[in-house]
């Protein structure tokens, strides 16, 4: 009697662990958020909120037109010492220079110093998402913005 | 004496097997049909598996926008928190997903804006989402009904760009 040879080897067969992990691959696909959300906070008046004190702490005001030219003026502390607003024209495309401006107001800030605050004022048909630019320019330079409704372009 | 199977056999070679020109196995039921490895696919479909759910995992709050309403980007943004969504697109407005009237919108947010506080003491915010090549007039709804409501907080959703 010849002994039964017995196999020592076994097949392990992967086509189910290849089609498990492809339904797997393919649904984490589908629900996978590929853009990261964030949020840029706004502050805004409620009520009436009256200042502790009589004096006002500097700030800056910042308007936007529908031309794509940003005036930077100063409030408040800063009338009194006569500081000129800085305007920034468009670029040939009609948008925002937003270099040019985060450069101007970086030295803007360099120089007259304290600014806090400030007031983003957009005209009516300035798009959304040069406002946020805006804002977005002004957080980097850790000030708290707040936000205006938008103006028409003669309230401007 | 038992004569080995085809796969025990040292002469056996899946791509050899497949010769159809100098065959390097004399067994006349050789497999036409090489066989596959596929042990190395395993491994890169179990890494991206495992990479997928890492990441599906680590994201913040989620918070659903419409196709068609692009969002801008932003560097200096924080992470999201969800509390009360305020979505506008195309001049229609949607408070938590449903769809309000204009003239509703400071109602609407009094009114959660009272639940939030019975909540806890911490105010609330208004997250608020919107196309960026839209007009800004079309938040001022937005900011006026806030504003009425006692939101003092706005949360401009953003697209996070690194630097």
């Amino acid at each position: 009697m010849s002994a039964k040879h017995k196999e020592l080897d076994f097949e392990i067969n992967l086509m189910p662990v290849l089609s498990i992990m492809s339904i797997c691959i393919c649904y984490l696909l589908s629900i996978a958020v590929w853009n990261r959300m964030g949020m840029i906070t706004v502050q805004q008046a409620i009520g009436d909120v009256l200042p502790v004190s009589g004096v006002n702490a500097d700030s800056l005001l910042v308007k936007l037109h529908k031309s794509g030219s940003v005036i930077i003026e100063f409030r408040d502390g800063y009338n009194k010492r006569d500081v000129a607003p800085v305007k920034i024209a468009a670029d040939s495309s009609g948008k925002v220079k937003f270099d040019l401006f985060k450069d101007s107001l970086g030295k803007l800030l360099n120089s007259t110093g304290t600014a806090k605050t400030v007031l983003v004022m957009p005209e009516n048909t300035v798009p959304y998402g040069q406002t946020i630019r805006v804002m977005d320019i002004l957080k980097s330079y850790q000030l708290n913005v707040g936000l205006a409704p938008s103006v028409s372009e003669e309230a401007l | 004496m038992m004569k080995p199977t085809f796969l025990q056999s040292e002469k056996y070679s899946p791509l050899a097997s497949c010769q159809s020109l100098n065959p390097q196995v004399n067994n006349k039921a050789a497999k036409k049909a090489g066989g596959l490895i596929i042990t190395s696919l395993v491994d890169a479909f179990s890494i991206l598996v495992i990479y997928l759910l890492f990441g599906s995992s680590l994201n913040g709050e989620e918070i659903s926008s419409n196709i068609g309403v692009k969002i801008p980007k932003a560097f200096f943004s924080q992470l999201i928190e969800q509390d009360v969504t305020l979505k506008v697109q195309n001049n229609r407005y949607f408070l938590n997903e449903k769809p309000v009237q204009k003239n509703q919108i400071a109602e609407q947010l009094r009114v959660l804006y009272k639940n939030r506080a019975v909540k806890d003491d911490k105010g609330g915010f208004l997250v608020v989402i919107a196309d960026q090549d839209r007009p800004a007039e079309e938040i001022n709804p937005i900011l006026i009904a806030a504003s009425e409501a006692g939101y003092s907080q706005l949360k401009m959703a953003v697209e996070h760009e690194g630097e």
